[in-house]
């Protein structure tokens, strides 16, 4: 077992296929999480979490010792999610906003009762947003996720969805507005208002 | 006494706001005017609420031993460049393995022993071969669209910039070509066509790879790249050879 990452990167360069191993060992389950954020599916993020340390193997010489293991990884792992999005896009139904208008007044996702007590409050408030992430469109949750959690810029999103800047937005805006349209009942507990 | 604000912020502003996207000039007006609007502040104060909330979404965790699945899953499809496994390809052509198994498919087929149940009362012997012939080719044609899964990774990975990635790979590609000729006919006489599609599919892209140069161009390359993208390629021949493996052909 490698003590470092920049110690198993560098004899994985050199062929060591258990140094490599390593890394694998070490990062999959990071690299899970992160891709799972995007695709929401279990199946088809092993598949890209796959893709990435094949990608990361291939690339190694380009990765430079001072950079950090984990960042050059979650890089290559966001770019294969998105390659996996593009080809998942192309069997997603177009966005209608017909549909989205209808879907934000009727409640798509359906009420409960908020509980007062705060830790319940909170477990139900985490488990609606995983529901809604859930049922937001490929583009909108993969625009959202990027910006939100990944902290990625609207213009690096755009370049790396292939999307111009105002199509970025709205995607952005659009998964915004779903998500404070699913937490409304939760009004209390996180502050929900109705959107302008 | 000052103007009442009539123009109040969007939802929109406000968000590139909270992400700190827009110029200076626009956080600043926007700074300005959420210090005199009272609706303006509530509003931005749920947007913020709504936006922390997402963070509190619970995280994922992946299947029990997924660091070690994962291991197993790519270690097959990584490159090999052991000296005893170029020899050992020396020694037993991939392509006379394929060719005996093709040959042993058809003959199979034909006789009906394969893809029949055998009637009742069959001797134990005659079911044996044909679990047998049955988990033979099944391992074989998961093999085949594994290396040919590995070659494609490879070719949409490979970095042109630290060395041309086809040189060394044309009579792979060669040797599957002429397998995966054997095992599409096959799947054609056993009326699987979802296979036999894949198999022709992936067929034309390594007919290129096999009388390509061994210099491939940059734009060769990019032009080959965005073939495999556009037929889903890898992610069709990953699918299939999933299914062949839970569920047998």
């Amino acid at each position: 077992m490698h003590e470092s990452d920049e110690a198993a990167v560098a004899e994985a360069k050199k062929g060591d296929r258990e140094a490599f191993r390593t890394l694998v060992e070490r990062h999959s389950r990071y690299l899970f999480q992160i891709v799972y954020r995007v695709t929401r599916n279990t199946e088809d993020t092993q598949d890209v979490v796959q893709d990435t340390w094949l990608k990361a193997h291939a690339q190694l010489g380009r990765f430079e010792a001072r950079a950090n293991v984990r960042t050059w990884l979650t890089r290559i792992a966001i770019n294969c999610a998105i390659d996996h999005l593009r080809v998942t896009r192309r069997r997603e139904p177009a966005y209608d906003p017909a549909t989205f208008e209808q879907e934000l007044t009727s409640g798509w996702i359906e009420t409960t009762d908020a509980k007062p007590d705060r830790l319940v409050l909170a477990g139900e408030i985490g488990a609606r947003v995983d529901q809604t992430l859930m049922r937001l469109t490929t583009l909108e949750r993969a625009a959202f996720t990027l910006r939100h959690i990944e902290g990625m810029s609207i213009s690096e999103i755009g370049t790396a969805l292939g999307l111009n800047t105002s199509a970025t937005k709205h995607s952005i805006f659009r998964a915004v507005r779903k998500m404070r349209a699913a937490l409304a009942p939760f009004k209390e507990g996180v502050g929900c208002c109705q959107s302008r | 006494m000052p103007e009442p604000l009539t123009n109040h912020l969007t939802d929109e502003e406000l968000l590139l706001d909270f992400y700190a996207e827009g110029t200076a000039a626009d956080r600043a007006r926007v700074r300005a005017h959420l210090e005199q609007c009272q609706e303006c502040r509530a509003l931005d104060r749920d947007l913020r609420a709504v936006l922390t909330a997402v963070d509190t979404a619970p995280v994922t965790e992946p299947p029990s031993g997924f660091e070690r699945d994962m291991w197993a899953r790519i270690e097959p499809l990584l490159p090999v460049r052991h000296a005893w496994y170029t020899r050992w390809n020396a020694m037993v052509p991939r392509l006379a393995i394929a060719a005996s198994i093709g040959v042993l498919l058809v003959a199979a087929f034909t006789a009906g022993r394969i893809w029949e149940r055998p009637p009742a009362g069959s001797s134990a012997r005659g079911v044996d071969e044909q679990n047998l012939n049955e988990r033979l080719l099944r391992a074989e044609v998961e093999d085949h669209l594994e290396r040919s899964q590995r070659m494609l990774v490879e070719l949409v990975n490979a970095d042109y910039e630290i060395g041309a990635p086809i040189a060394g790979d044309r009579a792979r590609a060669a040797d599957l070509v002429a397998a995966g000729r054997l095992y599409r006919r096959s799947a054609e006489q056993m009326g699987d066509s979802e296979i036999g599609v894949l198999l022709e599919d992936l067929e034309r892209v390594l007919v290129e790879v096999a009388n390509g140069p061994a210099d491939i161009a940059p734009h060769d390359l990019t032009r080959l790249r965005q073939r495999i993208d556009d037929q889903d390629l890898v992610f069709r021949v990953r699918v299939v050879a999933r299914e062949i493996r839970e569920r047998g052909w």
